[in-house]
């Protein structure tokens, strides 16, 4: 009996300090939050999120713990709070380094607009050049701009009388019309042979012809691909000056290198759209 | 009007000690008697909820943080039920966990977005930078 009086009220002030302590989970639920709460970049991203996870963990730690459902809602509020603490934390990281990537970005696309625009400006500087060099050389060649193309003619100057054999002279001025055909390899070229009117028409056909082949052969030893090479012998059929005198003729007696105009096979020039249009318009003196 | 006042007693109860509790109680009980027979609604928790559960969903949660958004849908409904049921203090409950689990929604979709862009702008820088050390070549 008396001791039933010491053990009763002593199990009621037990139970009741117990009931009346905070939930063993709060501990537990206050330790993530440290842990939550020591990232930097919660500390610098989410100061609010983590103050209110701060409170949802106070509110549990106030919590009586023989409030079971109490304790329940209290626990998850606080764990979803420091969850939400955390991911916030991650978010403004990212976004941190979002705005950091982007400005890089802008940095790097800057660059690389410089290098593009140096580039550009030099290639315009090469194409000019190249403009420039080709224009001189037409001018050498004594090239005229015509609707077939570009026509090159070459004198009789550079071949032996009455032959097709080309004479030494001849390499410079072709060479260099070697050249500038290579540098439009999507080009048809048409060589032509013409002779005076002096002998009969066959023989000279046959002339105009063996030249023509001399020169295209010439071309071919120099780089132009064969394909693009047409040859005919034209003999006296197409003068371009009178027969009747001795300068007429010198100017009938000539082999014509026709660069057309436009790539043959919708390949893209390499500069423009063909080469510029030689000033000197008029035939004049051949060079060579 | 009385339900209002009543639900906002009935809120401040979770946070109150127990001798308020039984002041409270009694006010509530005369209150109750005095013509409002309804349980305190959640309104305000359950608008909050729905508020901060819309504004996941306007931004993606159901792709980031599906888990997230269906426990606060879920947790919604319940509170409409418990609501309905009389169960008052259950039906807040519900709803404040619906919405603690409506905002890691949008925490969690907010951080995934913003981590998925930092690897798509990695992504393109380390690309530039690559083909400018090849430029440079």
């Amino acid at each position: 009996m008396t001791l039933a009086r010491i053990i009763v009220p002593s199990l009621a002030a037990f139970s009741l300090a117990c009931a009346s302590g905070p939930p063993p989970i709060a501990e537990e639920v206050r330790s993530d939050y440290k842990q939550v709460a020591s990232d930097p970049n919660v500390a610098e991203y989410a100061a609010i999120q983590l103050d209110t996870a701060d409170k949802a963990v106070r509110q549990l730690e106030g919590t009586r713990r023989n409030e079971k459902e109490d304790v329940d809602h209290y626990s998850y509020l606080a764990k979803q709070r420091i969850e939400i603490a955390r991911e916030a934390g991650l978010a403004g990281a990212a976004e941190a380094e979002i705005e950091t990537l982007g400005e890089q970005r802008n940095e790097l696309r800057l660059h690389a607009r410089t290098v593009e625009v140096d580039r550009a400006r030099a290639q315009v500087d090469s194409a000019e050049e190249r403009a420039r060099e080709l224009e001189e050389r037409i001018d050498e060649l004594n090239a005229k701009q015509t609707e077939r193309g570009l026509v090159m003619t070459m004198s009789d100057v550079l071949f032996a009388f009455n032959s097709a054999q080309l004479l030494p002279g001849a390499n410079r001025a072709l060479g260099e019309v070697a050249d500038l055909l290579n540098e439009y390899p999507d080009r048809r070229v048409a060589i032509e042979g013409h002779t005076d009117a002096i002998g009969s028409d066959s023989y000279n056909r046959e002339l105009s012809q063996q030249r023509a082949n001399s020169v295209a052969a010439f071309l071919r030893s120099r780089g132009v691909d064969p394909s693009r090479l047409t040859v005919e012998g034209l003999g006296e059929s197409m003068p371009v000056a009178s027969n009747d005198e001795d300068a007429g003729r010198q100017a009938n007696r000539r082999v014509e290198i026709v660069l057309a105009p436009e790539a043959r096979t919708g390949g893209a020039p390499s500069v423009g759209a063909g080469p510029p249009v030689n000033s000197q318009s008029s035939p004049g003196p051949s060079k060579f | 009007m009385a339900c209002d006042l009543l639900s906002m007693f009935f809120r401040e109860y979770l946070n109150m000690n127990r001798f308020h509790l039984i002041w409270l109680a009694s006010a509530g009980i005369a209150t109750m008697g005095l013509g409002c027979a309804s349980t305190p609604l959640a309104t305000q928790e359950v608008s909050r909820a729905n508020s901060a559960l819309d504004q996941a969903e306007a931004n993606g949660g159901a792709e980031y943080a599906a888990l997230e958004m269906r426990n606060a849908r879920e947790k919604l409904e319940k509170s409409d039920k418990l609501s309905d049921d009389g169960e008052g203090v259950e039906a807040m409950r519900a709803a404040e966990e619906a919405e603690v689990d409506a905002l890691l929604a949008l925490e969690k979709t907010r951080r995934a977005k913003a981590q998925a862009s930092v690897e798509e702008l990695q992504k393109t820088t380390g690309a530039m930078e690559e083909e400018m050390t090849d430029d440079a070549r």
